[in-house]
């Protein structure tokens, strides 16, 4: 066989049929999008010596980016169901949905995900679970300040994304050897975590144990909220629900992350990737009327969205169970990586704007995107972790003499399973 | 049945023995998914005739404690334990006796 071309590859990779669904309109905004930030990341970056990787558009069930690489060329391929997945994420979170609404995009989530690891059982039966789960009673909203606040979201969650892939198309070029601007991302980071409390939240506060109480009441408010959404209403939830220290231990956290990454040199490429992600999508998008409020919001939901997609390929694939959470808030672990990404994102954000004498503004961006890290965990992941016992659901579900029979049926037949999911 | 096979880049070396041993598979570059690790492929048209070799190399693999990930049209397999590694050697052949009926139609 001669070297596989990107028509084979992609075929493999995202299905036979991954181009039919491709809408020409989307194609050409990531297209203009691709030319406009690799353009703009090459005023941050020495200039490459490889040409623009070439972009390939698909939409299929995968509905993750890859670059696949070749000796000589790089090839960017972007599923378009990715942006569907972040505009319904984005509009269950933002309008409150009820949830109903929530477990019944889940469970459908969660069966395209069991679909793509290959486990079409679990697909079957999760998919019948989301088209029984009734959720009649919300729609997303057709008032247009809603779907136009929510459109321009998705394109900075998108080309936030784009523009993360391309920044390591950059770092490639020159693996192993010094990069000024990941040194210069590095030093940067390192004196914004050697700041006592640097965030924008207590700029007058200097008792670290008046944080740390600030920090416990918002954290059970979040759980009294969370239950409020599941029709509990009247629990006594104390002030102090994490355990004594606790919370000063994962504020401590940022103190340690300068370290963190000066070890980590996979975390380190990350975080300049989605640092550079930004500066570049804030000059991109800015023709587009979208301003650094945006740009910043629309990467901190892509990283949540991301990592709720790792987190449900994992229990797909049987790779993470109820019992293993604990696990993934060790820093080894590449989930709680992706979380301490939001967190670096949020302060490099702040930093620059600072840096640039915008205070009011670092302020402003600050506290949406703490608001929005509260939003995606109470209704979103929340909801997840709540629904999260998949396997036991999954073995309930089996045991139902007529569910078993129907997904007896759709495990025979892998166009009726995807039509079930949503892919006709 | 087009087909990758993908290992983690430290182990790229052992793709060296299955392009050797499958008639016709061929080094595929990296591919570096969105907050996954980058992997090395090799891009394989399994049939009944190839299976043989690709399975003693899975089973090879599992025996020494690595892992392989195999991707077709869109669903990716991965083999890190002996039981996953039985499972997708079996999903393959029945794909591949999927395709041998439709060309025998």
């Amino acid at each position: 066989m001669e070297n596989p071309t990107n028509e084979w590859l992609i075929s493999a990779a995202y299905g036979t049929d991954c181009r039919k669904r491709v809408s020409p309109e989307l194609s050409a905004f990531y297209s203009s999008a691709v030319e406009r930030l690799w353009f703009r990341l090459g005023e941050s970056f020495a200039p490459s010596p490889m040409p623009q990787p070439v972009l390939e558009v698909v939409h299929s069930l995968v509905a993750r980016p890859t670059v696949f690489r070749s000796d000589n060329s790089e090839t960017l391929v972007y599923d378009q169901h990715l942006g569907q997945i972040c505009n319904r994420l984005t509009r269950l979170a933002l309008e409150d949905a009820p949830v109903q609404a929530v477990d019944q995009y889940v469970y459908r989530l969660f069966a395209q995900r069991s679909f793509v690891a290959g486990k079409f059982r679990s697909a079957a039966l999760f998919g019948l679970l989301a088209k029984a789960q009734s959720a009649d009673s919300w729609a997303p909203s057709l008032d247009s300040a809603a779907l136009v606040g929510c459109s321009r979201l998705v394109a900075a969650q998108e080309t936030f994304i784009l523009g993360h892939e391309l920044v390591h198309s950059h770092l490639s070029q020159n693996k192993g050897g010094p990069n000024e601007r990941v040194s210069w991302y590095a030093d940067l980071m390192s004196s914004v975590h050697k700041a006592p409390f640097h965030h924008a939240d207590f700029p007058n506060v200097s008792d670290p144990d008046q944080i740390v109480s600030v920090f416990d009441q918002e954290y059970a408010d979040s759980i009294r909220s969370a239950l409020q959404r599941r029709g509990v209403s009247d629990m006594d939830i104390p002030s102090k629900v994490r355990k004594p220290g606790e919370t000063a231990s994962l504020l401590g956290t940022r103190e340690r992350m300068a370290e963190i990454l000066s070890s980590n040199s996979e975390l380190l490429e990350e975080c300049v990737c989605d640092a550079f992600a930004v500066i570049a999508g804030s000059k991109v998008l800015v023709r587009h009327g979208l301003n650094i409020l945006d740009v910043a919001s629309g990467a901190v939901l892509a990283l949540h969205h991301l990592r709720l997609i790792q987190f449900l390929d994992r229990v797909a694939s049987n790779r993470l169970g109820i019992d293993d959470i604990p696990s993934l808030f060790s820093l080894s672990d590449s989930f709680a990586q992706a979380v301490a990404r939001v967190s670096m994102l949020r302060a490099f954000i702040v930093a620059i704007l600072v840096m640039n004498k915008e205070a009011e503004v670092a302020q402003a961006v600050h506290r949406r995107l703490i608001d929005l890290n509260r939003i995606h965990a109470t209704v979103i992941f929340d909801q997840v972790l709540h629904c999260m016992d998949f396997p036991a659901t999954r073995s309930r579900l089996g045991e139902i003499p007529e569910v078993a029979e129907s997904v007896e049926d759709l495990e025979a037949d892998w166009k009726a399973l995807k039509s079930l999911l949503g892919f006709v | 049945m087009p087909m990758l096979v993908q290992v983690r880049m430290e182990e790229a070396a052992d793709l060296d023995d299955l392009l050797e041993a499958v008639d016709g598979a061929t080094p595929a570059g990296t591919a570096h998914p969105f907050d996954g690790e980058t992997v090395a492929q090799v891009a394989l048209l399994l049939s009944t005739a190839t299976f043989p070799f690709f399975r003693t190399w899975a089973q090879s693999r599992i025996a020494a404690r690595k892992g392989f990930k195999v991707v077709m049209d869109g669903i990716e397999l991965s083999g890190y334990t002996s039981e996953e590694a039985v499972s997708v050697l079996k999903q393959i052949q029945q794909a591949i006796e999927a395709e041998n009926g439709k060309s025998d139609e």
